[in-house]
């Protein structure tokens, strides 16, 4: 017995081990950036405690239960032929079912308030709309002013610093999906509607956009540029066509 | 027959040209060159296309060069002519030697004028089609004339045929033995047959019967016993295309596989495990199993329930016989449109998916009235349906949920071939058709995990009880919830399509009802951890063990799923590979929910108990492989699921050597498993009518059971005296 008690130690600290960690790399992974990373990251960091938490609970609940709560004679042990006996307690189910429930639309709210944030871009003056349309395998992209080019041959993304911009995404062939990781942000491309998104970038640099869709042969080729620029240089690209 | 064969190639030499287009005879100038000499191709004259490519790439240019050597008047003036045609791409001359011919072959026939007679090489420009999914086929036919500018008599022709495939072409080789992975695909189909035919033969049973009595049984043990065949073949399969999977990420930019293959073994894995292997399996116990823990004597339809398993085997190879005939199919197993459409897929993968599905949703609905039949008309007198057996009541949910879904999948399938082989317009982008898959697709597939589930949770809610020597905490109340979780899993398929661009109210409605899915599977969940209290577990007892870890491995999967269910946190989440690493947490906790199954009944079905030393090294093996294969996973929130390479600098490479380390772990295991299966049919410890002192029916007969289960004087419920 003392054996088998060892195993499920074992069996069961591994398993919670897996879990921390597994929850834990996530951190380790590329940093966000921009405002939408500070609303997930946040979100994330609240489900990944709660998970810890409950599964740190219900890992401990069934620890204890199998190594201190155990009967050397069960009264009820069944046998063949026997009718299945009823156990336990139905108001104990109706509390736990009111529990869990509760806890589970609190967590909606939460939920809730991050994707009106997502989703309701929150516009200024400088802000426009880049039509973006997924090609097998890159990315086309159309400014208000009429600049329009693909990322097929390398060419970045273009967007200011600072500026909320929105994007509108569609499939130009196939089901692609529009996805700056680093950013948080992720707009399906169907080839039937356009799907708005936006992203207001907070530190310049290079990211790379990713098609989350799986869209052909060369879907993992699928990869684009985003340049965030300063503002004056953004402008002079804009306006002139050849800041860069 | 040589004779008819060369009259074939008579004829076919004859005719091609002129079905081509190519005039026949002399003076018609303006269709081009024609064949001098008359009568047949010689071969004193040799006719070469030289300058194409192995494979073209859409859009290029060639430049090609068609040369003439032998024949008469070697050289010199009027002594050659040409003409070149292609089904595809277009022709430009390079210089006056050569000229388009105008109608109606207007850019895809090219022919020499009259300054290009006295030469006998030739060069034209070919621009490849835009479209590079064609072969496309090149025919040269070439003039050796003698120079008498008279007639054509003397002068003597042939012709060159070449045949190029485009870059993206699926109409390639139909296997690429060059390709490392073909050869193990190969293998391993091979080989799982292999495995699978030795099990068969080695089954006691097997010994006394005929193949004619297997081919035409309608016993539900003997066709439980096909299905366990059938599936553990499938399993197989599965698992070795995943393992090419994680061969091919095992280092960042490996060539191991292309593109294609990749996706077509992506797509071929999770259709097979989900649809062929881990689903099926759980029937192998619920044909074997719920007549006889219900107390009768078979199925209510034995013939219609053989029907169910030759259409789901002849389905399974349908689905994969893509592999042959130019690639299975390649989309993924969610077949989203319009990738799937003719268009982007022109190859036979996905029709021959498309068909081995509709076998497949014609077996589940034979089943699933079978079984309906039987559980709810055929128990023995004194087994009210409260008190059936926890594993009949899962699959009674499980075929009530088939029967609802299903048909959604076949409706779904039958418009996607309509639109492939029909031209019909279901899933046209224009009428929004690729929302419209999602809605119809999603319908079927989001209850499709449950109707995964629910079978390996029967098994956990017979084994634990029976192993820890109490009954079942809360039994009314897991039913309940059991009915609750079914009725929900049909409402929220929008979950899988949270930021396609749906109603937004729509979609919070489906994150409260997916985070509700959660309450149901909570209280199954502490009800089968709470049985354990106060109770005398024997972890001696492989199944035990094996469904212990099972509820362990779940667990991961179900708190990470609800996060998934959050609507914000699913924008992020959506499509990567932390995705992944959930359903196969949820998934694999089943497969091993199942494989904890098989050693409880295994005593059953073969008279002998499986190794328990063997038994388990499997289960550590396994255990330890699928979280070192899925833990890594998980943090890689920002990587695209299905992507064949990724680069180094995206900083992946450590988790994906983890992971591929695991998965050639897990399948270690399943070797062994194999093993033991194998061994302990012959030299495992004989097991008696009832090794586990278990309470259900199925214990109250031999091992294996006689063919008619019980005799007429069996009564429900047996005393506990009479044991």
């Amino acid at each position: 017995m003392k054996n088998m008690r060892a195993f499920t130690i074992i069996f069961l600290s591994i398993a919670m081990l897996m879990l921390t960690f597994g929850s834990i790399i996530k951190w380790f992974q590329e940093p966000g950036t921009g405002a939408h990373a500070e609303v997930y990251d946040e979100l994330f960091l609240v489900y990944w405690g709660l998970g810890c938490a409950v599964a740190v609970a219900v890992y401990g609940f069934f620890l204890w239960l199998v190594t201190t709560e155990v009967e050397e004679e069960p009264i009820d042990a069944p046998y063949l032929g026997q009718i299945p006996i009823e156990r336990g307690s139905v108001k104990l189910s109706w509390s736990l079912t009111g529990i869990i429930t509760v806890f589970l639309l609190l967590l909606s709210s939460v939920t809730f308030s991050s994707i009106d944030f997502f989703e309701t871009p929150e516009l200024e003056e400088d802000s426009f709309t880049v039509q973006v349309t997924g090609w097998q395998y890159y990315w086309e992209y159309q400014y208000p002013n009429g600049i329009n080019y693909t990322g097929a041959a390398g060419e970045p993304l273009r967007i200011p610093v600072d500026t909320p911009v929105v994007f509108e995404v569609i499939g130009g062939d196939v089901f692609h999906s529009f996805a700056l990781p680093e950013h948080r942000i992720k707009v399906d491309a169907l080839p039937s509607r356009p799907n708005i998104g936006w992203i207001l970038a907070e530190e310049t640099g290079n990211y790379p956009i990713r098609c989350y869709e799986l869209c052909g042969a060369d879907h993992a080729a699928m990869i684009g540029e985003l340049e965030v620029m300063e503002k004056e240089a953004f402008d002079q690209w804009y306006s002139g066509g050849e800041g860069q | 027959m040589k004779r008819i064969l060369v009259l074939l190639a008579i004829a076919l030499v004859v005719f091609l040209p002129a079905m081509e287009g190519v005039s026949n005879g002399i003076g018609n100038v303006d269709n081009g060159c024609n064949c001098h000499g008359g009568g047949s191709a010689s071969e004193q004259v040799n006719v070469v296309i030289s300058g194409i490519p192995d494979v073209y790439n859409g859009s290029e240019t060639y430049q090609l060069t068609v040369t003439i050597t032998g024949g008469p008047n070697e050289g010199g003036s009027n002594s050659g002519g040409f003409n070149l045609h292609a089904n595809g791409g277009t022709f430009t001359p390079l210089d006056d030697h050569t000229r388009l011919i105008s109608e109606p072959n207007k850019g895809v026939e090219i022919t020499h004028t009259t300054e290009g007679n006295d030469v006998r090489e030739w060069n034209v420009e070919w621009i490849a089609p835009i479209d590079d999914t064609n072969e496309i086929t090149f025919r040269a036919y070439g003039n050796a004339v003698d120079g008498d500018g008279v007639n054509s008599a003397g002068d003597l022709w042939n012709s060159h045929i070449v045949t190029v495939e485009g870059l993206n072409s699926d109409g390639g080789p139909i296997l690429d033995l060059t390709n490392l992975a073909w050869w193990l695909i190969i293998i391993t189909i091979l080989g799982s047959v292999a495995a699978v035919v030795l099990l068969m033969i080695r089954n006691p049973a097997v010994d006394k019967k005929t193949v004619m009595h297997w081919l035409t049984t309608t016993n539900h043990k003997d066709i439980g016993m096909l299905y366990l065949w059938t599936t553990l073949l499938f399993t197989l399969i599965g698992l070795a295309l995943s393992l090419l999977i994680r061969i091919q990420l095992i280092v960042p930019d490996n060539d191991f596989m292309t593109g294609g293959l990749f996706n077509e073994a992506v797509t071929m894995h999770g259709a097979v495990m989900v649809l062929f292997a881990i689903s099926p399996m759980s029937f192998a116990f619920a044909n074997y199993i719920v007549p006889i823990q219900i107390g009768a004597k078979d199925m209510a339809f034995p013939r219609l329930n053989a029907m169910s398993f030759w259409l789901i085997l002849f389905g399974g190879l349908v689905a994969a016989s893509g592999f042959f005939f130019g690639g299975a199919a390649d989309a993924g197993w969610t077949f989203y449109s319009p990738l799937t459409s003719i268009e982007y897929s022109p190859g036979a993968g996905i029709s021959l998916a498309g068909a081995g599905l509709v076998l497949l949703i014609l077996s589940v609905t034979f089943s699933t009235i079978n079984f309906l039949v039987t559980i709810l008309q055929m128990r023995t007198p004194g087994m009210p349906l409260m008190k059936m057996p926890m594993f009949t009541w899962n699959i009674l949910f499980t075929v009530i949920l088939m029967l609802a879904v299903f048909p959604a999948l076949l409706s779904a399938v039958l418009m996607l071939v309509g639109d492939r082989v029909f031209g019909t317009l279901f899933f046209d982008p224009s009428i929004d058709g690729t929302t419209w898959w999602l809605h119809i697709f999603w319908f079927f597939g989001h209850p499709e995990v449950y109707i995964v589930l629910l079978p390996g949770l029967g098994m956990a809610m017979e084994i634990i009880p029976n192993m820890v020597r109490r009954p079942l905490y809360g039994r009314k109340t897991i039913i309940f919830s059991l009915a609750v979780a079914s009725v929900i899993s049909v409402l929220v398929w929008a979950h899988h399509m949270f930021i396609t661009g749906i109603n937004p109210t729509f979609r919070k409605f489906e994150t409260i009802g997916t985070e509700l899915v959660s309450v149901p599977f909570g209280l199954i969940y502490l009800s089968l951890l709470a049985t354990f209290y106060r109770s005398k577990p024997d972890w001696k007892k492989l199944p035990l063990a094996f469904v212990a870890g099972a509820i362990g491995i779940f667990l991961v999967g179900g708190i990470t799923g609800v996060y998934l269910s959050s609507v914000a946190m699913d924008v992020n989440l959506r499509g990567s590979y932390y995705l992944v690493a959930h359903f196969h947490y949820t998934l694999g906790s089943v497969a091993v929910m199942t494989l904890g199954g098989i050693y409880y009944w295994y005593p059953k079905m073969f008279g002998r108990m499986m190794d328990q030393k063997l038994g388990y090294y499997h289960f550590w093996i396994t255990f330890i492989g699928i979280n070192l294969t899925w833990i890594p996973l998980f943090g890689l929130t920002d990587m695209p699921r299905r992507i064949y390479f990724y680069q180094e600098s995206a900083g992946w490479e450590l988790a994906h050597l983890i992971a591929s380390i695991g998965g050639f772990v897990v399948f270690a295991g399943q070797l062994l498993f194999f093993y033991n299966f194998w061994r302990s049919m012959k030299h495992g410890e004989v097991a008696g009518a009832n090794p586990w002192d278990g309470s259900t029916l199925e214990w109250a007969v031999s091992s294996p059971p006689p063919v008619h289960n019980f005799d007429d004087s069996f009564v429900y419920p047996l005393t506990q005296e009479s044991e």
